[in-house]
């Protein structure tokens, strides 16, 4: 029957006939500014939001991307979290680049061992520089890597890479045995650490090192055209696919963190909304009817100054105290809530009760709604009693609040009448009760409200 | 049609008093459990409009030592908040019915005229009082006969609660008001034939909770 205050449910629709609740937040208007934050957040995937007393239509689909449903989300997270502290895809991508270019620089060291040990070579010098710059490498860049992660993959690094690759690359020659191989996986492992760098150091490192390789083939180094030519395309095609790898693990690092990032934004947004809407609610029921009562009741100037009084009393310990001031549970507080509205309105309010429920925001729900249903009876019925019955039974706590008044039409109550929309159906649906307004014109009202406390 | 009221308030007694004097013939009033026993056996009045909370052990005693001698006399009990263990003990004890110092004063002629007719009068407060003692006795250890409450009586006494009238549950459940009155006072029924070591349990857990 309500809308405009009514909860509803954001859900993030992900792959697999899975849903995540995204958070449940008041209103219409709460909602679809929630369903805005996530689609803006993450394209593509499809929000919906629910809510048991909207009208189908009033709130509107939209598509949102969130890449992966969030179990995998959370899966990759914590292998991410074993690679990287923090669960920082970069610092994963260094630690793998400098682990690869260890493996490179051994493998490199091992060959020209191999070399000078085998004693094939002309001018060994260039053996023990080779060797000797690799092992210093591969020392300094761990060294490096322990202070400052960064330095792996810094600018000075990568050059010191590719001119090492390429020193390998030549070194045999310069050795005196060009037939020999020194640099193994060296050079394309050079051209996968720049492509963790940048885009500009891959295509860097590929130009510079296919170039070498033409240039062996110019002074007759290389065996053939072939040989020459699949090294060119080994450091321009592996270019070419770590870069993509790496843009698509970044991209979908993105979104996931996007996707996070708008779930915990909607959350935030549906509490503060949630809150909004308990303030309003709160000042709509004292406030706002203290406010009214001193403009019936303008004459007398001792009941007005009174009412002010009672009236600061209350909002200072709701604003300071938090929360209401019902006494220990459900009875005592229907009592004390009885009390204050015979002598505020000048009605008997006759409280009844079966059974008790400890105090609880569920029971502090309950005890506002049914305060805002007296205060109506009082006002509205024209009649000078309200009968009140709460009955805890079975894990539920039911409140009737009923006049004999002149009662209304419940299917013709315009939606501005905030009291029986956001005061009493809003505060109960909150806490997942129900609400029953049973009234007919010339006899009386009764309000049913019923929570699981 | 005799009434005896018996209050320690004086003013409550002068004001009911007055209201009652043009219906019934309000033949003595006592302040007392002493007094009031004496007295009622004195003037035999129909109906004792009796407060639960008086000095020298409470309305219960009253009910209980005037039964004793003339069982005939019917009893409404009548207080302003008392506890309910002390409200069902005088129900428990006899009384025909309970009603509130709130009550209006058509209300309260109205209920004695029916007390008086051998109907049970249930103000909403003892509606709740009795739903709660019964709600108290342990299931097994029931007489199912006296113990418990059917279905039906526990329906009509949610409805007083809730505040409908005998003809209003009559109209919600489809059923006579006379039938509404049979289930009303087969609950009295079982109120005061009921167990009394459990109804005691109750009131005494009542009273440490309290």
């Amino acid at each position: 029957m309500v809308s405009a205050g009514a909860v509803v449910e954001v859900v993030v629709e992900v792959g697999g006939g899975g849903e995540v609740v995204v958070g449940s937040v008041v209103g219409v208007h709460a909602a679809t500014t929630s369903a805005e934050a996530a689609t803006r957040r993450s394209p593509g995937r499809r929000i919906r939001c629910t809510g048991g007393s909207v009208p189908p239509g009033s709130v509107g689909s939209t598509e949102v991307l969130i890449p992966q449903d969030p179990n995998t989300l959370h899966r990759r997270a914590s292998i991410l979290d074993r690679l990287a502290d923090g669960d920082d895809l970069e610092v994963a991508f260094r630690r793998i680049a400098l682990g690869a270019r260890l493996v490179g620089l051994g493998w490199m060291t091992v060959l020209v061992v191999l070399a000078l040990a085998s004693g094939t070579l002309v001018r060994p010098v260039h053996g023990w520089i080779l060797g000797g710059a690799a092992v210093a490498w591969g020392l300094a860049s761990l060294a490096g890597a322990r202070r400052r992660l960064d330095v792996v993959t810094a600018r000075g690094s990568v050059t010191v890479d590719i001119v090492l690759a390429g020193y390998a690359l030549f070194a045999p020659r310069l050795a005196g045995a060009p037939d020999q191989l020194f640099y193994g996986g060296y050079p394309l492992i050079v051209v996968a650490v720049a492509a963790v760098r940048s885009r500009k150091a891959v295509t860097a490192a590929a130009a510079v090192l296919s170039g070498l390789s033409l240039a062996r083939l110019a002074v007759g180094d290389v065996a053939g055209v072939v040989e020459a030519a699949s090294q060119v395309i080994t450091y321009t095609v592996g270019a070419a696919i770590f870069w993509w790898v790496l843009e698509v693990l970044r991209r979908s690092e993105g979104e996931r963190r996007a996707a996070l990032e708008a779930v915990a934004d909607a959350r935030a947004r549906a509490a503060r909304a949630e809150e909004r809407a308990e303030v309003a609610t709160h000042l709509h029921d004292s406030v706002l009817q203290t406010l009214a009562l001193i403009q019936r009741r303008a004459a007398d100037a001792e009941e007005v100054a009174a009412l002010a009084r009672s009236q600061e009393r209350e909002l200072r310990r709701w604003l300071f105290e938090g929360g209401s001031a019902s006494g220990d549970g459900l009875a005592e507080g229907l009592r004390a809530i009885g009390a204050e509205i015979e002598d505020r309105h000048r009605v008997r309010v006759e409280v009844v009760t079966v059974g008790d429920a400890p105090f609880s925001p569920t029971v502090a729900a309950l005890l506002a709604a049914t305060r805002e249903a007296i205060v109506n009876a009082a006002r509205h019925s024209g009649e000078q009693e309200v009968a009140v019955f709460a009955e805890v039974a079975e894990g539920r706590a039911t409140v009737y609040v009923r006049d004999r008044g002149r009662g209304f039409d419940p299917a013709s109550v315009p939606a501005d009448r905030r009291g029986l929309a956001e005061s009493i159906v809003g505060r109960i649906e909150r806490v997942g009760g129900r609400v029953e307004v049973i009234s007919t014109p010339g006899r009386g009202t009764e309000v049913r409200l019923e929570v699981s406390p | 049609m005799k009434v005896f009221v018996v209050d320690d308030h004086d003013l409550f007694r002068a004001g009911v008093r007055a209201e009652l004097a043009d219906t019934f013939e309000v033949v003595g009033e006592a302040s007392d459990t002493d007094a009031a026993i004496e007295l009622i056996r004195e003037r035999e009045p129909d109906v004792v409009l009796l407060d639960v909370h008086l000095p020298g052990g409470g309305g219960r005693i009253v009910v209980e030592e005037v039964r004793k001698t003339h069982p005939d006399i019917v009893f409404l009990a009548i207080s302003a908040s008392d506890a309910p263990e002390d409200v069902v003990s005088v129900v428990h004890a006899g009384a025909r019915g309970y009603v509130t110092k709130t009550i209006a004063t058509a209300e309260l002629i109205d209920a004695i005229a029916r007390v008086a007719e051998g109907d049970a009068v249930f103000s909403p407060r003892l509606a709740g009082f009795v739903l709660d003692a019964f709600s108290a006795i342990p299931v097994g250890e029931v007489d199912p006969e006296l113990d418990s409450l059917s279905a039906r009586e526990r329906e009509v006494l949610q409805y007083i609660a809730r505040g409908y009238t005998y003809r209003e549950i009559a109209e919600e459940l489809y059923i006579s008001v006379k039938t509404v009155e049979s289930h009303v006072s087969a609950v009295l029924r079982k109120l005061q034939l009921s167990n009394r070591h459990e109804l005691t349990r109750w009131a005494h857990q009542r009273r440490l909770v309290d």
